[in-house]
């Protein structure tokens, strides 16, 4: 089910049983009810803080522009017929103005809509935010894996292709001005599509958290767009689907990213960067061998990126090697995640 | 009953019918001032309300004033009588009262399903895909960070297709 056709179906459920869930404002609407009931009446007269008021007072106001405006036009054209109203033309003053049928009072040079014109404005969605929440892929295997999803070429959809899931790249160039200290290039860079049109942006290393938004245009091309709202930059490719765990974006410059399937998104699943293992590793082994360890590296497991590879050295042994999950903290060996460390 | 006890009680109710008919005419902040306005007028006249009326007496006041409100928003002609149709209630044919009562019944197990998703869950649902609130604004309204909503509607949406498939409700 489409997030769509969800939208679409609750509209058609009885108020009394939408009343069943909590509606959004409960605190607000007490506030503004106690507030009134207080003798902070809004109403009062010469106070004016509503939305509506404004509405009724702007309308009035844009009236009276209209009607003044119309009485000058009037006023100047009487005092001056001949420039105005040469021959057997119809000098336009405010009686005439309004004597006259609709269709002469239509303002001049706004070309019509066409028809085609009019239905792209009736159809064409909202530019995608964080809560746009179209197009969700609808399929995964079990595996976690996308099965094919259907392409679907309208326009501003998010690409079926991201729906949720975790992707990763080593290679996301094209963005690297969005990287703290501009260098996200030479990072291994995580992207978490929550499905709904947004997502975060996650370098391995450090775990900065970049929030951005992605439009999937559709078209033959398959053009995708991501926008960063932190720097409002926008970033567009064109996307390709390698097979079902890898997808390439092509930039106008020709340059190529790979992006690899790394699992799915999981939103109470926290995101351990490389530098958070591998204190967190650092804690874990000090705490059973009284501080012998010399230092930890972690890097990302080049065959599954999902996975990252901690190297213990010592102080007087050899290093050892363990292999824990990039959103579990968690190994066959090892578990990070242990309580009794603190 | 003391009146937040009522406004407690009722504010899901009423709020929801004005937000419904408000849903082409008015901003959630119109929707929440018309709840407001329901709320006064009631509680100005309580002691004239009998307490098992009550229900009825919010719901007549909110489907009243919703209607009263959106004709103020919509100057525009076309809209007002369009308008003016909807609260007149034109009769229906009967395909469309067939047509109704399925979206009306595919609806009602919907939210059987979402109710089954609990707490907060269910509630982001209802306030994104009924209400149209953003994530900020869930999240104002529940206590948490715009992000936690995000991700747990993602969650809850994963997991209320789940839920679907296995009722063998499909879409």
């Amino acid at each position: 089910m489409k997030d769509r056709q969800l939208h679409d179906l609750l509209q058609h459920a009885d108020p009394e049983e939408i009343a069943g869930f909590d509606a959004p404002g409960r605190e607000r609407v007490w506030a503004r009810i106690t507030e009134q009931t207080a003798g902070k009446d809004t109403d009062a007269p010469g106070k004016i803080t509503r939305r509506r008021d404004w509405v009724r007072i702007l309308t009035v106001a844009a009236a009276l522009a209209f009607v003044c405006m119309a009485a000058a036009g009037g006023a100047f054209l009487l005092r001056h017929p001949t420039e105005q109203g040469a021959g057997n033309e119809t000098v336009l003053t405010m009686e005439t103005y309004l004597a006259a049928p609709e269709s002469t009072q239509a303002p001049e040079n706004v070309p019509p809509q066409t028809e085609a014109e009019t239905e792209t404005a009736a159809e064409a969605p909202a530019i995608s935010g964080s809560d746009s929440g179209e197009g969700l892929a609808e399929t995964t295997r079990a595996d976690g894996v996308y099965a094919e999803p259907e392409v679907r070429n309208g326009p501003n959809q998010p690409s079926p292709y991201f729906g949720s899931g975790v992707w990763y790249t080593n290679s996301l160039r094209d963005i690297e001005w969005i990287g703290a200290e501009g260098c996200l290039a030479s990072a291994g860079t995580y992207l978490c599509f929550t499905g709904d049109g947004s997502g975060f942006l996650f370098l391995e290393g450090n775990g900065t958290e970049t929030p951005f938004q992605y439009e999937y245009h559709g078209g033959d091309d398959m053009n995708v767009t991501f926008r960063y709202p932190e720097t409002g930059e926008e970033s567009e490719a064109i996307l390709e689907l390698k097979n079902f765990t890898a997808i390439t974006l092509t930039y106008p410059d020709l340059r190529k990213d790979t992006l690899h399937y790394a699992g799915e998104f999981d939103p109470d699943a926290h995101f351990y960067s490389n530098d958070e293992l591998a204190s967190m590793t650092a804690d874990w082994f000090n705490y059973f061998s009284d501080g012998c360890v010399r230092n930890v590296t972690a890097v990302t497991d080049p065959d599954a990126p999902d996975q990252v590879i901690l190297t213990v050295e010592y102080v007087s042994y050899d290093p050892e090697t363990y292999t824990v999950g990039r959103f579990t903290a968690k190994g066959d060996t090892l578990d990070l995640t242990g309580k009794h460390l603190q | 009953m003391e009146q937040r006890e009522i406004f407690d009680r009722y504010y899901n109710y009423v709020y929801a019918i004005v937000s419904r008919i408000l849903r082409e005419h008015g901003t959630a902040e119109d929707a929440e001032e018309c709840t407001a306005d329901v709320f006064l007028e009631v509680f100005r006249r309580l002691d004239t309300i009998r307490p098992e009326g009550l229900q009825a007496y919010l719901g007549t006041a909110a489907r009243n004033r919703a209607i009263d409100l959106a004709r103020t928003l919509t100057r525009h002609a076309r809209n007002t009588a369009s308008l003016g149709e909807e609260a007149a209630g034109d009769l229906p044919s009967g395909e469309d009262v067939e047509r109704d009562s399925e979206q009306a019944e595919t609806a009602r197990l919907l939210l059987a399903q979402i109710r089954a998703l609990g707490e907060p869950d269910a509630a982001i649902l209802i306030q994104k895909f009924y209400y149209d609130s953003t994530a900020e604004e869930i999240a104002s309204g529940l206590g948490m960070n715009a992000a936690a909503v995000r991700k747990r509607c993602s969650r809850a949406l994963k997991r209320l297709r789940e839920q679907l498939t296995a009722a063998g409700i499909g879409f």
